[in-house]
């Protein structure tokens, strides 16, 4: 039985395999379970000596490393909450993301910023831009810790982490988990892939990433080995990646369906058969939609160098999960399930077609839902429908956050159905076939690329002053994937009363780029349309279900 | 493996026409990476790991976050040489 609340499950699990170790190559560090621990409550120790108030909501401002990581346990040590903050990608603008940060961080309520080794350099040029909050070096508060400062009782509906999905700046939510749901949300991820003696956990994702962290905490709380790189390691050179993978004889590693990609594209078949990937036993495929033909190739691909078929692990998850909502069966190959293209969409029902059929789209089986997991699938009106029926997928379970902070208001939270069951409306639609669900689009206006959510309304926020748009008139709206590609996208459309066409085209590009730098997304495309061809309601709202229409014309 | 000032430039905008797939004649020592259609940033961190390998430096992922440019790209590999070379 492991403890009840994060730092608990932690000392119990460096009881067990107290030589255990969190490895970080990216950074050269090492640390046993027994040394992290100790670490977290020296950190603890320290924040509580600086004044840190039960349930302060504390940012997380780090590389992959050992920083990141004792951060994290040892805020909820100390009685707070960590809020991860994303770092930048390569060639962001400094405003953008700046306001990013501000965003979630005035969402969270965060006022203190611990910073961890490599990140500083970030920081001397945010914190001019960002006076309301306080950077705190972590190695140096570590330093300062004195024993004989008592931590506070940690009880296991305190909040333990608010994860944020993503750095929108118009709709930035944070997810709040308590330490319940972390406790609960890991041990469902380590029983639905039989995580134990003999494995090692291995990862490249962000930790300020809901996959990158709970698939971490996952493995050193069931006190099994886990291997960190930073994305860049893994990006800059996914093969190489993929070597050091296989030598340190990793079991398990997660990525969202690009990675998978860009390993295929990147190790020639003549490397493969140099590879022993015999090791690798789970291969979790999820934070993004499956793509099937991603992970047909991926199978065949690495075949000569040992990966097992039933490695390849399509699952189903998000942050409000705490992470895993559905998994596959251990040990069984990936399933797709062909429907007819036409009837899912217009009638929202899976009909059996023939694989591969012109008219066939394939829907990658996620499995059932993990331990501790309720799911349901509902109409409009949240009743359940039938198997083989789209409708919005519903989950509860103690692993689910009981809510949302949001800018600017108070905390959302469930509300409870009269049976006192709370189920989150997860704004994923899919449908379930012989028990095993597939997901099939999204209610909620949204793309998802390399694992990232983006949403519509940050696109209209950097583009609704451009010159050339007419009265700050424009939607953008989320193009979803549903032919398997892969291929997510947003589309601004705006009006405009240009017509000469090179005024046109360049206010289009204009448009393209202001979103596509702000946001780091390359996929973008602009439409114009004339002055008061967006359809708005009568309160002068825009309908962007309607606008989408135009969109396509 | 060129290491003068115009040298690096050359090579970093034949490094970018190959990674992001456009002619090199489209790029100036000023264009907007990011404008470059098709530049994400997983595309962009490609090219920083083509320079690196270009003239065996590292680049810290700090110094690279606000580099828009060819020429700031090329501001930076030199200043990393300089390193190098102390």
């Amino acid at each position: 039985m492991r403890g009840t609340t994060l730092p608990g499950a932690l000392d119990e699990a460096a009881a067990t395999g107290p030589d255990i170790a969190v490895s970080f190559p990216s950074s050269a560090e090492r640390l046993t379970l027994t040394a992290l621990a100790a670490r977290t409550t020296a950190l603890a120790r320290a924040l509580v000596a600086e004044g840190v108030a039960p349930g302060e909501r504390i940012g997380v401002f780090s590389r992959n490393n050992a920083d990141f990581m004792t951060a994290v346990i040892a805020v909820g040590r100390a009685g707070a909450a960590a809020c991860p903050l994303p770092l930048p990608t390569s060639a962001g603008d400094l405003a953008g993301y700046a306001a990013r940060i501000a965003a979630v961080t005035s969402a969270a309520g965060v006022g203190r910023v611990l910073v961890g080794a490599g990140a500083d350099g970030l920081t001397r040029r945010l914190a001019p831009v960002l006076p309301a909050l306080r950077f705190d070096g972590i190695a140096g508060l570590v330093r300062s810790a004195r024993d004989g400062v008592a931590l506070p009782d940690v009880s296991p509906s305190d909040l333990a982490i608010v994860q944020f999905t993503s750095g929108s700046t118009a709709v930035p939510k944070g997810v709040v988990l308590t330490h319940r749901n972390v406790v609960h949300g890991t041990a469902a991820i380590a029983d639905g892939i039989g995580l134990g003696v003999g494995d090692h956990g291995a990862t490249w994702l962000p930790l300020y990433h809901d996959m990158g962290l709970f698939g971490a905490l996952s493995a050193i709380l069931t006190a099994v080995p886990m291997t960190i790189w930073s994305p860049s390691t893994f990006i800059k050179d996914p093969a190489s990646w993929l070597r050091s993978f296989a030598e340190i004889g990793a079991t398990v590693a997660p990525s969202p369906n690009f990675g998978y990609d860009a390993l295929l594209a990147a190790v020639d078949p003549a490397e493969v058969a140099g590879l022993d990937l015999r090791r690798w036993r789970v291969a979790l495929n999820g934070a993004e939609p499956v793509s099937p033909v991603t992970v047909q190739r991926f199978g065949a691909h690495f075949a000569p160098a040992g990966f097992a078929p039933e490695a390849m692990f399509p699952v189903y998850g998000m942050a409000e999960a705490t992470l895993a909502v559905t998994f596959p069966p251990l040990g069984r190959p990936p399933v797709t399930t062909w429907v007819d293209r036409d009837r899912l969409a217009r009638d929202g029902v899976a009909v059996p077609a023939p694989a591969g059929d012109a008219g066939a789209r394939g829907l990658v089986g996620v499995g059932r839902p993990v331990r501790g997991m309720r799911l349901r699938i509902v109409d409009g009106r949240r009743r359940a429908v039938p198997d083989g029926t789209v409708g919005e997928i519903e989950i509860a379970g103690d692993a689910v956050t009981a809510g949302y902070l949001t800018a600017g208001g108070p905390p959302t939270a469930l509300e409870a159905d009269p049976a006192g069951e709370r189920w989150l409306p997860t704004g994923d639609l899919g449908f379930l076939a012989a028990g095993e669900l597939h997901v099939s689009g999204r209610r909620k206006e949204m793309i998802i690329v390399r694992g990232v959510n983006y949403y519509p309304e940050d696109a209209e926020a950097l583009v609704r002053d451009a010159p050339g748009v007419y009265r700050r008139r424009c939607v953008a709206v989320a193009d979803t994937d549903d032919s398997g590609a892969g291929a997510e996208s947003l589309t601004v459309i705006a009006e405009t009363t240009l017509d000469d066409a090179a005024d046109r085209i360049r206010l289009a590009a204009d448009l393209r780029v202001a979103v596509g730098s702000a946001l780091g997304l390359a996929e973008v495309s602009v439409r114009l349309v004339a002055p008061d061809a967006l359809p708005r309601t009568s309160s002068g709202k825009f309908r962007r279900a309607e606008a989408r229409d135009l969109a396509r014309q | 493996m060129t290491t003068d000032a115009d040298g690096i430039l050359r090579q970093i905008t034949e490094i970018v026409a190959r990674e992001l797939a456009v002619p090199a004649e489209s790029l100036a020592a000023d264009t907007d990476l990011r404008a470059i259609e098709g530049a994400d940033s997983v595309r962009l961190l490609r090219v920083v790991a083509k320079v690196e390998q270009t003239w065996d430096i590292e680049l810290d992922d700090e110094d690279v976050f606000t580099v828009s440019s060819v020429a700031e790209l090329a501001g930076v590999v030199r200043e990393a040489l300089q390193v190098k070379a102390a």
